[in-house]
């Protein structure tokens, strides 16, 4: 029987102290190792889930679980039970007898881990393997559900987010013996039924639904397993440069790396061509725009095993009172603050010229939390990347100034259907900083995000939220200007696999707020044959 | 005692404190690899936010015939995350003033997540 630990509580916070949020009973669930298969220690947690599902409905309680709580907004929080799920954290090979016959995948590319294995973890595993996660975060302490829960996306222009690289879900939707099913897509299958019945899940294969799920934002059940495609070891190249603004920008806006005014000369082929780059991310003061943007671009190499080791041997760490104190004086003297950022410039972005190479897990190491923090991300089409980022340099220097630096990365667009990396290439659109309180003199954050998206509305930039970051998430309409129909699409599929009650019992605040927490008795369509597909058998 | 309530006598006892908390530091020693055993009610800002925080805080006798003490806390086969030493003033002077047959150990510890392999 799986470990539990419960914990009577009022209160509880994440990893970037954006509550406290209020809570009534934690639960810490932890795998039993005296079961020798792991497969059967795997089912094991699976039981003691649901167990824990079927104990809140007889005390009429919702229950959500969470990993490493590193969302910054309150997606993963809910008021009466939470389960810790990070010490879940079974990794297993795929063996070719576990394939499906259709399937696109080699086994010796499929992985299979347990919700709270870390990105860390995962990278670790792979790399004992000869693989490599295709993309990840900024990064490595997200536990895998978590992650693709909300969209974790990173910076990579050809590979997606991490929730791209998923081809199978285990989810548990209920307490009964039929309530753990296996979902792929029906295009895209991976793993046999065979497989699906050792994990004690129904396989359900549905492009829609599986596309739904895999940014579910929890409200999918819990999912207890995760298959990922891995890919061959390779080394990430990373050159740290200036770049001035008009053709860093012309770049984001074109990704055409090969007509740019700026080239790497170590990157530019005999024939003048240049390789094309994993990984573009500009850093921007937005206090001082007109300065060459620091940039920082990577190159994806085979793998070798002679090079320096990229992660520093000494890591300094600044006072942890600095932040709540540039955060308190901020409030008070909002005029100094673009001194503030110019002398912290050191501490928040790259060292330029500096040129490092290592492993997807090397390059994006560790981070460790030194004070509260606030992140806000906006998905827009690259596109329209030069016009936003100039609405929201003019909206922080107009509204503001606020305690932030602006970022922007390019990751290629997601299947999911709630992704916020949703155009073709989305230009991820980050301001990062210390929280402050708000007084009359100083604009609160959600206010400065609000007036960002009016802004955006207004010259007509489609964009959407980061999930698992701050924002005015109860903007009216925000769903609606986000993502159109995709919303109802994902309505109607999760209305597809989940009993109204379920559906309840996995809804957070977060949900009520965004309008995504309403349920649908009557589908038509793909949504009906999706639960057509999930009651069968169930 | 009068003396040391002027501004240079307060001066030089500011100077003194300084100079006495300079001599207290600590130093952390990570393992680039693995993840840290977790705890989800730790919550504290910096480095051991979220991490289950091991504290050993103790002093040590020595015989006249032992030179060293080791302490052997477990943490299980995947083995230590972090490891956080402090030498404190105090510290140095016990170990000073016994001819180094006190010891005080203050560490602070971190173990591996455990594998699920």
């Amino acid at each position: 029987m799986a470990n539990i630990k419960i914990t009577h509580t009022t209160q509880w916070d994440n990893f970037h102290f954006n509550g406290p949020f209020p809570l009534k009973t934690h639960y810490d669930i932890d795998t039993n190792r005296n079961i020798r298969t792991l497969i059967n220690r795997f089912n094991d947690s699976a039981a003691e889930i649901q167990k824990l599902i079927q104990d809140s409905l007889d005390c009429n309680e919702r229950l959500r679980a969470y990993g490493s709580a590193w969302s910054l907004s309150n997606v993963a929080q809910q008021g009466d039970r939470m389960l810790y799920n990070a010490r879940l954290n079974i990794q297993q090979e795929i063996k070719d007898e576990q394939l499906h016959e259709l399937t696109p995948h080699l086994s010796e590319n499929l992985f299979f881990f347990q919700c709270g294995t870390t990105v860390k973890e995962i990278t670790e595993y792979l790399f004992d393997k000869g693989k490599s996660l295709k993309a990840c975060g900024a990064s490595n302490g997200q536990t895998i559900a978590g992650a693709i829960s909300t969209g974790v996306h990173g910076a990579s222009i050809n590979e997606g987010s991490i929730q791209d690289c998923v081809v199978g879900l285990q989810i548990i939707i209920g307490p009964g013996p039929g309530d753990i099913v296996y979902l792929e897509r029906e295009t895209e299958p991976a793993l046999n039924d065979e497989f699906a019945v050792s994990i004690n899940a129904r396989p359900i294969r549905h492009d829609g639904l599986f596309n739904a799920a895999l940014v579910g934002l929890g409200a999918f059940g819990i999912i207890h397993g995760v298959v990922l495609e891995a890919e061959d070891l390779y080394l990430l190249k990373r050159y740290v440069k200036k770049i001035k603004p008009s053709e860093a920008l012309e770049i984001a806006a074109s990704m055409d790396f090969d007509n740019a005014a700026f080239r790497i000369l170590e990157e530019t082929n005999p024939d003048g061509t240049v390789t094309i780059p994993y990984h573009y991310k500009l850093y921007i003061n937005p206090y001082k725009a007109t300065e060459d943007f620091v940039t920082e671009i990577i190159y994806k190499k085979p793998y070798r095993s002679d090079y320096p080791d990229p992660v520093p041997f000494v890591k300094k760490a600044i006072f942890k009172d600095i932040p709540t104190w540039v955060s308190n004086f901020a409030a008070k003297h909002k005029k100094l603050i673009p001194k503030i950022l110019d002398a912290l410039k050191s501490e928040a972005f790259p060292e330029v010229d500096e040129t490092i190479e290592g492993t997807l897990g090397e390059i994006f190491w560790d981070t460790s939390q030194s004070s509260a923090a606030f992140g806000c991300a906006f998905g827009i089409d690259n596109k329209d990347s030069t016009k936003a980022l100039k609405l929201f340099i003019e909206l922080m220097n107009e509204k503001g100034p606020i305690p932030g630096i602006l970022s922007m990365r390019f990751v290629k667009q997601s299947a999911a259907t709630l992704a916020f990396t949703k155009f073709p290439v989305t230009c991820v659109l980050e301001v990062d900083g210390i929280p402050w309180k708000a007084n009359q003199d100083m604009i609160s954050l959600d206010d400065f995000l609000t007036e960002v998206i009016k802004s955006f509305t207004a010259n007509h930039i489609g964009f959407a939220l980061h999930w698992g970051k701050n924002a005015p998430w109860g903007f009216p309409g925000l769903i609606d200007t986000m993502f159109g129909d995709k919303d109802d699409e994902w309505k109607d599929m999760r209305s597809a696999l989940l009993t109204k009650q379920m559906a309840d019992m996995f809804s957070n605040d977060f949900l009520n707020t965004i309008k995504l927490a309403d349920y649908r008795t009557q589908l038509t369509g793909d949504a009906l044959a999706a639960r057509t597909l999930v009651t069968a058998n169930g | 005692m009068a003396h040391t309530k002027t501004p240079a006598g307060m001066a030089l006892m500011a100077l003194a404190f300084a100079a006495i908390q300079s001599c207290s530091y600590s130093i952390k020693v990570a393992n680039q690899s693995g993840t840290a055993q977790p705890d989800p009610m730790n919550r504290e800002m910096g480095f051991y936010n979220g991490k289950e925080v091991k504290v050993i805080d103790t002093v040590v006798n020595l015989s006249l015939l032992q030179n060293g003490a080791m302490v052997i806390p477990d943490c299980g086969r995947c083995g230590f995350h972090s490891v956080e030493y402090k030498i404190t003033f105090g510290a140095m002077l016990r170990n000073t003033f016994t001819f180094g047959k006190r010891k005080s150990i203050k560490v602070k510890y971190v173990c591996t997540k455990t594998l699920n392999q």
